[in-house]
């Protein structure tokens, strides 16, 4: 079959060659469609419904949104999971969907349960929407606006009602989250005292406010032969027409109007979150999402036209400062693997110059590289696979001209022993010759290819991270492949011929010569060589053990998210001081262009977070300009060190932008362990949760332990006494009126200025002495003026601050990282501790989570993967050479290539890490590559005849030089993703440095060790002289 | 895999042990990805707090000086709790004063405008009455009488010493003088009641004068007006001194006595103050306000209090005087429900401690239980080091 490819590519090489520079410029264009950004996108399909109703306890949100809306989607389609987190005010739940749902199809689905759920939430209680359609990657751009000559207020008003519908209209733009600066409202400051001297009371001016505040339709009235549209029009516009409304009439028939009673001005919401900047003060930020599954690229492009279109249009001293720009983060990514990808090609284009000499040859060679990316490109395309550090960073290049080198050799070794110089001859050699290799060529590629294929079976974040690099790397090999059979033998027989070979002299003369001699003194002693070999394989294992582990390593960003949690009673301005001085610390770092720090939640809240949790983005210089450190991971904990030495009441992690939204999106517990607890009582739940914590600290490892607190938040709880608000002839809603109108107020309605609206609240003055609430005045129908006090119970309390859930239970955890323990032994003695020494109630239980567990799940596939992929190897040697024997000698090579990788880990210092153990892998395929060509070719001069020590020291350095070729092609070809050190090189390093290292060793290993090994395994082959014929057909 | 018949003893073993490299080294590959712990753990804490658990917390002093942690030692003091209630100015009663006719006639003349300040005895307004005219015509025709009798009666008396007339004619004489000088101390005595002592037959006007200092704060009398002697038509008032009525409900009736100190603020007042002392507790509650009304005193000199002004008071409550236990209100937090103090027992090292409070004044609580005397307590920060117990 492999002949007929052959032969037929030959046949018809001009057909064939004009479909590959098809191919070539198809490639091109494709590469332009394909979705490019940084990282893959490691987001589950989620659908979020989001609640906001400002004012409600987290326990009531709960009980009035959460719990229905869970109830709700109970029993969707391909639903996972649904979870959720209510805080004071809002709620969020997540429905999870099996990764195969379409994400626009799960939408749907939880939208049609949402308007049946309508009916079950009392409107008071908010309505529920969906969240965005975004994903970890959605968080494109944020800015800040500026100006010397408008107030915060004035910024925020023009953020929210010029600059963000123009930001939404940019293709794949979902939406602009505005935060900070003050949202502007208008207030109606009711003075108590006034109220009582006309004998009103707090709720005629709430119904006066909302009744007069209407405009109507009336149909139309015919006037002739005309239609004349009635409306009637009440609307109010102005401070003044608010000023004008008439809320009752005295005794004395005057009417009493609002500005007889209150102060009416423009005033700020009730802020229910802080944004700071570099530490000097209170800005306006915005945060522009991208719609799911767009281009970044394309998108952030667009949003930067269009910014600078509506730059010109803002208002003279205004200015958009950007403080993220995805677009920088996908560049530079781009730039690293674009640099690496292009000298890795060079690389491998000098190589094969310098051994082979034939600038030729080495272009063809050279050409399978586009030939192949262009079929990976169509494949990626197709799978929906975006291009990314991952997908096309992990390339190498060298992989991929493998086969074309060795074709590419035996061409010349042929050429080079050629009889004639006759065209028809030459092509004909160029063709015998390109039979000859092209069966453990294909063999030796498709083995890499298939080994890469069990990769694609990974779950959760590690699949989501090298699926789509093992899918790219076997859609390019796949192409190499195609190359390799189809494009190749057509080009060779067309270009190459006895100029290719014009000063080369037939290798077997001098240089293998030595090579020989070493070949005959090793198959002298092979039983020590093996010996030796295993032991130095065996040696290696203590050594891997000494290396440390890393899950995933993390992608440096070039920009550091620096989270702080409070616990849940810290107060607006206690957290904005905090704030300030967290970003002081963090601008004395040389590094720090700006920071950016957010503090509770937007008005529109897509993070249900509260007072409690900062997030300051931190805004880096480019690496080249670091001086504190150059490494990241050091940076980022002398930030996190800095801050907590320093900042009194904050606790805090350090993590990226990416990173973290996408850990808060799937929920990952960033921490190595994180014990759940579920049940009903918050209280109980907290106090298992302390006990456990407790009973963890104790035991040996547990470095850092933090039991989420879910209570704690202080609740001042007005009680309305029913009985003494009769004795004073008031109605419970007057009561909670005044309290509702003493902070937030109560909204009345809104004003229309144009297209912008604006809240109108009733509030209530601050009297002069009033010393909070027990005082605050509650006025009667007869004009007394009641303290709340007097009326209420006033309880202070702790309330629950937050309140998560999974699996329709509440849960709370406690996270533990460990120090200087491994995790497996660790988390068996710590379950054990935990269950002897924890009791649970009924109803209540302990589950085990977080980074463990997700290492957990990879070992239990890499435990799977590693002897699929070690079958798979054995299954293709087997099907080449039919021969158990010699199949399993070149399987024997596998663990020295291993070494190889082992050791350069532990040179580099670098941890094992999935990538590592990815290259590992790669490692098994590409060290059969070696054995397969040299076996093969001891094969074939055995079943010619030759003696099996002729056979294999001839057959062995006959095949030197290719081998040599192709090991230091492909290690060159990742030599620079090996050694880059910018932007998005964490993934690629320890992947290009196991396969270097691995090559290195089983190059060397396999040149000696290999014909031992041959020699003895197949002695009793040659004695028995046991000959399947068929391995001699294709020669 | 396939094992022919021809396989020789000396390779197996060699396979085996090579397969079972291959195999464990992937086993040992799987192993290390997993169960090793990641070398960048993402959260390490700055403050320790001791190993038997929250009891104590430790704040370094790097920390301590951000969060502005001050302790005091716990002392005792006199604590002024104080409450806060409404109510109106009034006059004080001692100094108030209403001036009005004393006799029915018209006003001839008013002296004052509204606002005037005035002295005792200074001239407000005067009444010209015709009753006040026939009196004074009764008085002289009774005086011009007295004179004429008295002159009799002498001449009377020179002649009875020489026995010239009668006793009885001398009597009766004596009589008439006798009578005469009491009708006339009667009309003088009705004069003066009417304030027309200075008054003369032909302007028979009475005068009407300040009774007290003060401020002549309503005038109801324009010249020619009539009025009665019950009308009142001038009021004059002392302002120095007002007294302010305040609505006290029930609960806090009985924690007020006589002598308490009271800061007054109106409306019209901006930022200030004025001191007064209660003068009385009501006695009684009112059935339809469910309030009793505590007078106040209140020195006036600037005239910021007017009557009938709505103003807040914040009585300081004496209480029966003693020396407590004490502590600001910035020192107490909640902690799980617990109103709680941060003692400090160590340097740098505190210990939450519960406490039971009695009574607050604006920035002080009682503590009953949970300190002694003398502790260092953190007055300032404590959020701080909550947070630091709570991490």
């Amino acid at each position: 079959m492999l002949e007929s490819w052959i032969n037929g590519s030959v046949r018809h090489r001009g057909t064939v060659l004009f479909f590959a520079v098809c191919v070539l410029i198809a490639g091109v264009f494709a590469a332009q469609r394909l979705p490019i950004d940084a990282v893959p996108d490691l987001t589950n399909v989620q659908v979020q419904v989001l609640t906001d109703t400002p004012g409600l306890t987290a326990e009531e949100m709960e009980r009035f949104v959460t719990r229905p809306v869970e109830r709700g989607l109970t029993g969707l389609p391909a639903l996972e999971e649904v979870r959720s987190i209510t805080r004071e005010g809002t709620s969020a739940v997540t429905v999870i969907f099996s990764e195969s749902t379409d994400p626009w199809f799960a939408r749907q689905l939880v939208f049609e349960r949402l308007r049946t759920m309508e009916s079950e939430i009392p409107a008071q209680y908010g309505r529920p929407e969906l969240g965005p359609v975004t994903t970890g990657l959605g968080e494109i751009y944020q800015f800040v606006l500026k100006s010397d000559r408008h107030t915060p207020m004035q910024l925020r008003t023009m953020l929210d009602w010029d600059l963000a519908p123009a930001i939404q209209s940019v293709p794949g733009i979902i939406e602009v989250n505005a935060f900070g600066g003050a949202k502007q409202q208008y207030e109606v400051l009711v003075d108590p005292a006034r109220l009582r001297a006309h004998r009103i009371t707090l709720s005629q001016v709430f119904s006066a406010l909302s009744r007069d505040n209407v405009n109507v339709g009336g149909g139309y009235v015919e006037r002739g032969a005309e239609m004349y549209v009635l409306r009637g029009e009440g609307q109010l516009r102005t401070l003044d027409d608010v000023r004008e409304v008439v809320v009752s009439a005295d005794q004395d028939g005057t009417p009493v109007l609002i500005r007889h009673l209150a102060e009416v001005r423009v005033g700020a919401a009730l802020a229910q979150g802080v944004v700071t900047q570099d530490g000097r003060g209170e800005v306006v930020c915005a945060l522009v999402l991208m719609l799911a599954g767009q281009n970044s690229r394309t998108v952030v492009s667009a949003l930067h036209d269009q910014l600078a279109r509506v730059q010109r249009t803002l208002p003279e001293g205004v200015r958009i400062e950007t403080v993220y720009d995805r677009k920088q983060f996908i560049d530079r990514t781009l730039k690293t693997v674009g640099t690496n990808l292009l000298e890795g090609a060079v690389l491998v284009l000098l190589v094969i110059l310098a051994f082979l000499r034939t600038p030729r040859g080495a272009l063809l060679v050279t050409l399978g590289i586009p030939f192949a990316m262009s079929i990976a490109i169509f494949g990626m395309l197709a799978l929906n696979i975006t291009g990314n550090l991952m997908s096309l960073g992990a390339i190498d290049f060298g992989f991929l001209v493998d086969g074309p080198i060795v074709m590419l050799e035996a061409v010349i070794a042929a050429l080079a022993a050629r009889t004639s110089d006759d065209p028809a001859e030459v092509r004909a050699t160029v063709h015998k010759a390109l039979l000859r290799v092209a069966k453990p060529v294909v063999f030796a590629v498709a083995i890499i290819l298939l080994v890469y294929l069990p990769l694609l079976s990974l779950r959760g974040v590690e699949g989501k991270m090298f699926r789509p690099m093992a899918a790219t790397m076997a859609l390019a090999l796949t192409g190499s492949l195609v190359f390799a059979l189809a494009v190749f033998p057509a080009a060779a027989v067309t270009f190459l011929g006895p100029s290719t070979v014009r000063g080369h002299q037939h290798h077997d003369a001098n240089r293998p010569g030595r090579y020989q001699r070493l070949v005959t003194w090793v198959l002298g002693r092979r039983l020590w060589i093996l010996l030796a070999s295993m032991a130095l394989a065996l040696s290696v294992i203590p050594l891997a053990n000494t290396l440390g582990a890393d899950f995933v390593p993390r992608i440096d960003e070039g920009d550091v998210y620096v989270r702080i949690r409070r616990i849940p009673s810290v107060g607006p301005t206690e957290a904005r001081r905090l704030d300030l001085a967290a970003e002081t610390v963090l601008r004395r770092f040389p590094e720090v262009v700006t920071t950016l720090g957010t503090t509770g939640r937007a008005e529109v809240a897509l993070d249900p977070v509260g007072m409690d949790n900062t997030d300051i983005l931190v805004h880096l210089r480019p690496r080249a300009e670091w001086r504190t450190s150059q490494d990241p991971v050091a940076l980022r904990n002398l930030f996190k060190e800095a801050v907590e030495r320093e900042i009194p009441s904050s606790f805090a992690s350090v993590s990226q932008p990416i990173e973290d939204k996408t850990n808060d999106m799937i929920s990952d517990s960033p921490a190595d362990i994180a014990i759940n607890i579920g049940g009903e009582d918050m209280q109980v739940l907290t106090d298992i949760g302390l006990r456990v914590g407790q009973v963890v600290r104790r035991i040996r490892g547990a470095g850092d332990v933090r039991v989420e607190r879910a209570v704690g938040l202080p609740m001042l709880t007005v009680r309305v006494d029913r009985r003494r608000t009769a004795r004073y002839g008031i109605a419970t809603e007057d009561v909670l009126g005044a309290v509702e109108a003493a902070r937030m107020g109560r909204a009345v309605g809104s004003i229309f200025e144009g297209q912008r609206r604006f809240d109108l609240r009733v509030l209530l003055a601050p009297g002069p002495a009033a010393r909070g609430l027990p005082e605050l005045p509650i006025g009667t129908r007869e004009g007394q003026i009641i303290p709340l006090s007097q009326l209420a119970t006033l309880e202070e309390q702790e309330g629950i601050a937050q309140i998560r859930r999974s699996e329709r239970q509440r849960r709370i955890s406690v996270e533990v990282n460990l120090r200087g323990r491994d995790l497996v032994s660790f988390v068996t003695e710590a379950r054990e501790t935990v269950a002897r020494e924890v009791r649970t109630p009924p109803g209540y239980s302990i589950s085990w989570a977080g980074q463990f567990e997700n290492f957990q799940r990879a070992q239990e596939r890499l435990a799977l993967l590693v002897p699929v992929s070690l079958s798979i190897i054995v299954a293709m040697l087997y099907a080449l050479f039919r021969n158990t024997r010699i199949a399993l000698a070149v399987f024997a090579c596998v663990p020295f290539a291993l070494v190889g990788g082992v050791v350069s880990l532990a040179l580099r210092k670098m941890a094992f890490s999935i990538p590592a153990a990815v290259g590992m892998i790669a490692l098994c395929g590409i060290a059969v590559l070696n054995g397969v060509v040299m076996a093969s070719e001891v094969q074939r001069r055995v079943l010619l005849g030759e003696s099996l020590n002729d056979a294999i020291a001839e057959g062995a350095s006959e095949v030197l030089r290719p081998l040599l070729l192709t090991a230091s092609v492909a290690a060159l070809g990742f030599l620079p993703m090996a050694l880059s050190n910018s932007a998005g090189s964490e993934v690629q390093r320890p992947l290009a440095t196991v396969v270097i290292g691995g090559l290195v060793s089983s190059t060397l290993l396999g040149a000696l060790l290999l014909p031992a090994v041959l020699r003895i395994f197949m002695r009793p082959i040659a004695s028995a002289e046991v000959l399947d014929r068929s391995v001699l057909t294709n020669d | 895999m396939t094992m022919t018949q021809s396989r020789s003893r000396n390779v197996w073993p060699a396979t085996l042990a090579l397969l079972f490299a291959t195999v464990g080294g992937g086993f040992t590959m799987g192993y290390m990805v997993a169960g090793k712990k990641p070398a960048d753990p993402s959260v390490v804490p700055a403050a320790q707090s001791r190993p038997q658990g929250p009891t104590r917390v430790h704040l370094p002093p790097s920390l301590r000086e951000n969060a502005g942690v001050r302790v005091e030692p716990i002392a005792r003091q006199t604590l002024s709790p104080q409450i806060e209630l409404w109510g109106s100015v009034d006059f004080d009663p001692d100094l108030v004063a209403d001036v009005g006719g004393r006799i029915s006639g018209r006003i001839s003349q008013v002296f004052v405008r509204t606002g005037a300040e005035v002295r005792v005895g200074d001239p407000l307004l005067s009444i010209m009455s015709a009753s006040l005219g026939e009196l004074l015509a009764s008085s002289l025709s009774s005086r011009a009488q007295l004179a004429s009798a008295r002159a009799h009666l002498a001449r009377l008396a020179s002649l009875s010493d020489q026995q010239l007339v009668t006793g009885v004619e001398l009597d009766e004489a004596r009589a008439r003088v006798g009578t005469l000088n009491a009708e006339i101390r009667g009309v003088s005595q009705r004069l003066r009641a009417m304030g027309g002592q200075q008054a003369s037959a032909s302007t028979p006007s009475v005068m009407l004068r300040a009774p007290i200092a003060g401020r002549v704060v309503t005038r109801n009398a324009f010249v020619g007006q009539v009025i009665d002697p019950t009308d009142t038509v001038i009021r004059v008032a002392d302002l120095s001194r007002v007294l302010v009525a305040l609505r006290v409900f029930e609960r806090d009736v009985s924690r007020i006595a006589v002598g308490d100190r009271v800061e007054i603020h109106g409306e019209s007042m901006q930022a200030r103050t004025v001191e007064g002392v209660v003068a009385s507790v009501g006695s009684v509650i009112a059935r339809e306000t469910r309030t009793s009304t505590v007078e106040v005193r209140v020195p006036n000199p600037e005239r910021l209090l007017r009557p009938g002004q709505f103003v807040n008071a914040r009585v300081s409550v004496r209480g029966p005087q003693r020396a407590v236990l004490s502590i600001p209100r910035s020192a107490v937090i909640l902690l799980e429900g617990q109103p709680t103090v941060f003692v400090e027992v160590e340097p740098n090292w505190f210990e939450p401690r519960p406490i039971a409070t009695r009574d607050e004044d604006s920035d002080r609580f009682e503590i009953t239980r949970g300190v002694r005397e003398g502790e260092r307590v953190a007055v300032d920060g404590v959020f701080a080091l909550k947070s630091e117990l709570q991490r």
